[in-house]
């Protein structure tokens, strides 16, 4: 006898991919980016759900927040397209997220050059590329942004499982729902700790920055394994 | 232990045996297997990936389909370990280090499937990395036997008595199971990770 209808099912297949993507914002995606010269403020796709990286000809463009960007550019303003007064327009060096959408980003300097979104961006070189690295939402669809087959069917099914049983109606079951819900945020839990701790040579530690592994002797106390790795929580 | 050996120890377990089929007890093996390997990291492999010219993100899951996390790298042209660090650090360093040409010496670790070199080599065939890397469970075969040490495989059986248990909707039995094998599983973590060598003492110093 069928419990729940197909429909029911796809709804909550649709939600658990939501839920994965809130729970785990674990999929590394870079992209090239389409630059306008004279355009200060850009959107981002939809996919974008953190933004890790931003180069431009290879240089790092370093993130700030809104408050330092309005005192960095007390003559610049973007509305929308047709009403922006772009002063100082060089190679961008910050960017910060501006509030005309949740999507958007401001460079500054306004960029004085376009670039196009073709290339390998996983092959960065110093050419007219803008390259994001974020992490992205998950997709099924694409093998590269689908969670690695060792964890994806497991936790869809639990999480299915648990609004199934959760539903209103019939095959309501709490204790089946309370069962799959420990179920699915134990998987969770562990593929955080797959992303955190698979790097198990690496020891994050505090010091001065630089790329040595030695410089005298002293203390550095032991962090956590995910310090400086603030996405997983 | 193998995966039959296993089986007859489920079959003891639930008492009418012949209530689930041999595909039930195969398929929660297998599920089990691949979901206590993945999170414990019991199995560790190494492999040979080519440099590429040019390329400092390597999609390791794609090169190595069993790929789960890096271990450590040797770069086999230097002949030299290459070294754990971060970007936070490589920015630091300089800021335009993905397009850095030169000896690969530094890896970083970026999540499940990438990680990346600095600097990159830009010559064709420039030679070898050796990978070791955290590999997923392999597919099992009846007599194959099961790569997690003699003394926690329980941790395995409690998957797959709570994985049957479940399919059932018997959840008050199922969760008692799902409770052992998480703490089993920790128990297998902790040990392959922390506990192998009570000889070594870290200590504050670098």
């Amino acid at each position: 006898m069928m419990i729940w209808t197909d429909e029911v099912l796809e709804m909550l297949a649709e939600d658990a991919e939501q839920a994965i993507n809130v729970d785990l914002a674990c999929i590394y995606h870079r992209f090239m980016f389409t630059i306008t010269a004279g355009t200060s403020v850009y959107t981002l796709p939809d996919k974008v759900r953190s933004i890790e990286r931003i180069t431009i000809k290879g240089q790092k463009v370093w993130p700030c927040n809104w408050e330092d960007l309005q005192l960095l550019t007390p003559g610049t303003v973007f509305v929308n397209s047709g009403t922006k007064i772009e002063t100082s327009q060089s190679r961008s060096l910050f960017y910060a997220l501006h509030p005309t959408n949740i999507h958007d980003i401001r460079f500054y300097p306004t960029p004085n050059e376009n670039f196009t979104n073709v290339g390998d961006p996983y092959s960065p070189d110093t050419g007219d590329k803008c390259i994001i690295s974020c992490m992205r939402n998950v997709d099924s669809s694409d093998a590269i942004s689908s969670l690695p087959a060792y964890i994806d069917r497991r936790t869809r099914k639990a999480y299915i499982l648990w609004r199934a049983f959760f539903k209103e109606g019939k095959g309501q079951n709490l204790k089946g729902a309370a069962y799959y819900k420990k179920k699915y945020e134990f998987l969770v839990s562990q593929f955080r700790k797959i992303n955190e701790g698979a790097f198990i040579s690496k020891r994050y530690c505090l010091d001065d920055g630089e790329l040595a592994i030695e410089r005298g002797n002293y203390p550095k106390p032991t962090l956590p394994p995910n310090f400086e790795r603030v996405n997983y929580r | 232990m193998t995966r039959t050996d296993l089986e007859h120890r489920l079959r003891l377990f639930f008492e009418n045996n012949v209530y689930y089929s041999t595909d039930d007890f195969v398929n929660s093996i297998q599920d089990g297997y691949d979901e206590s390997i993945a999170f414990s990291g019991a199995i560790v492999k190494a492999t040979t990936i080519p440099f590429t010219a040019g390329v400092s993100y390597y999609d390791m899951l794609t090169l190595i389909p069993d790929y789960i996390g890096v271990h450590s790298i040797f770069n086999s042209v230097t002949k030299r370990w290459m070294i754990p660090t971060s970007i936070r650090k490589l920015d630091q360093n300089r800021n335009d280090w993905e397009t850095a040409a030169g000896t690969p010496e530094y890896f970083v670790p970026i999540n499940h499937r990438y990680v990346v070199i600095y600097r990159k080599p830009i010559v064709p065939a420039y030679g070898n990395m050796y990978v070791f890397y955290r590999a997923s469970a392999p597919t099992l075969g009846a007599s194959t036997d099961i790569l997690i040490p003699e003394d926690y495989t329980a941790c395995l059986e409690d998957y797959c008595i709570a994985d049957l248990l479940e399919q059932q909707q018997e959840f008050t039995k199922a969760g008692i199971h799902l409770s052992t094998y998480i703490e089993d599983l920790e128990q297998i973590r902790v040990w392959i990770q922390n506990q192998r060598i009570p000889d070594f003492q870290p200590n504050l110093r670098g």
